[in-house]
């Protein structure tokens, strides 16, 4: 194993652990779980480096795991089909902080009306607006981890960012100094 | 000024992190994680094998990927199983990142380690009582991936992905009948 494979990888984990482990930690609303699921995630990339893989965008590739990762959580952890973490549509359900949880973690105000908003999206919005407009993810690489069509995710992105404006009252017309 | 607040807004939760001491205790042990073998084999010469078999791996890397795929045949206790499960097998397992694509290979690697049971049964290389475990084993992981598999293709709302899930049930339906055969194979030995 080369010093140079450890040190890429060094350098993935050092940029991206913290982005990871917040969207692990809003999906899960448990810390610990969002600590485990990133070390899972970034083993995962470990071992495949270790093995000879090489990631065409190792940044995406640990969102793409670790999304995954969060939804074997929910079916191991509370013993629940996925239609029941799913909205009446069927669609995966982004935000799950509760009332409770977010108490306990040091959040702005700001932050906690943000993320309180995010959640008023309708899913396929959520997703694409969090990795857009939080963790400033490239379409393409959005349209990778949501394992869809690029032109779909940047639209959802456009749409859902205008959305989150209006029921915000942060978009342009309401603007007041 | 409302663009300032969501500006702090999105600041505020990019706040959200593990602490310096988290990343670096998380970092070390991800780098020092060990690759575990699936099960030890009756064996009385299991430890000199295993010896054995590190020094092969190291061979191996020098001649190359056509030695990989011969390892893909070997059993625990042979010199290239450490490959098999070290190297081949953890390769499958990182690529497979989607639900369909994970619960299609824990079945395979499940079918895989009741193949070997039943090639070692019949050699005599492994106790009845191990080879009932995970036979259980197998069993139970069918169900599980099964399931999931079922939970995908009901939230599902994306035709191609409910033929991916399809084909993947498929793919699980065809292993059993492999193993059945298998089975059937080794114990009219």
């Amino acid at each position: 194993m080369s010093t140079h494979s450890q040190d890429q990888f060094v350098e993935l984990y050092t940029k991206e652990a913290d982005a990871i482990f917040r969207f692990c930690l809003l999906r899960t609303s448990d810390r610990e779980a969002a600590k485990d699921l990133v070390q899972e995630t970034f083993s995962k990339i470990w071992k495949g480096i270790q093995a000879g893989v090489s990631y065409e965008n190792p940044r995406a590739f640990a969102y793409k795991i670790a999304r995954n990762l969060i939804i074997d959580w929910y079916r191991k952890k509370k013993a629940m089909s996925l239609d029941a973490m799913t909205d009446e549509d069927g669609n995966e359900e982004f935000v799950s902080i509760d009332e409770n949880f977010v108490e306990t973690i040091e959040l702005g105000a700001e932050a906690r009306y943000l993320i309180s908003k995010i959640k008023e999206l309708e899913e396929p919005y959520q997703h694409a607006v969090y990795l857009r407009f939080i963790e400033d993810l490239k379409p393409k690489e959005i349209a990778e981890i949501l394992e869809e069509p690029v032109n779909t995710v940047s639209v959802r992105i456009n749409r859902g960012i205008e959305k989150l404006k209006k029921i915000t009252g942060y978009d342009n017309q309401n603007e007041t100094k | 000024m409302k663009q300032n607040n969501l500006k702090k807004g999105i600041e505020e939760i990019k706040k959200i992190s593990l602490s310096q001491t988290e990343k670096e205790v998380m970092l070390h042990a991800i780098l020092k994680q060990p690759v575990v073998l699936p099960y030890r084999v009756k064996s009385p010469f299991f430890l000199q094998l295993r010896a054995l078999s590190v020094a092969c791996v190291a061979f191996i890397l020098i001649i190359g990927v056509t030695t990989a795929s011969a390892a893909e045949n070997s059993l625990p206790g042979d010199a290239l199983y450490s490959l098999k499960v070290n190297v081949n097998e953890p390769i499958r397992g990182v690529m497979s990142v989607t639900g369909v694509e994970k619960a299609t290979w824990e079945v395979e690697k499940a079918g895989r380690r009741i193949i070997e049971v039943q090639k070692l049964a019949a050699k005599g290389r492994i106790d009845e009582k191990k080879k009932d475990e995970i036979e259980q084993k197998f069993e139970e992981e069918i169900e599980v991936q099964s399931k999931r598999l079922d939970d995908l293709e009901r939230s599902s709302k994306n035709d191609t992905k409910k033929k991916e899930i399809k084909k993947a049930k498929k793919k699980i339906k065809d292993k059993l009948e492999k193993i059945k055969e298998e089975k059937k194979k080794n114990q009219k030995r």
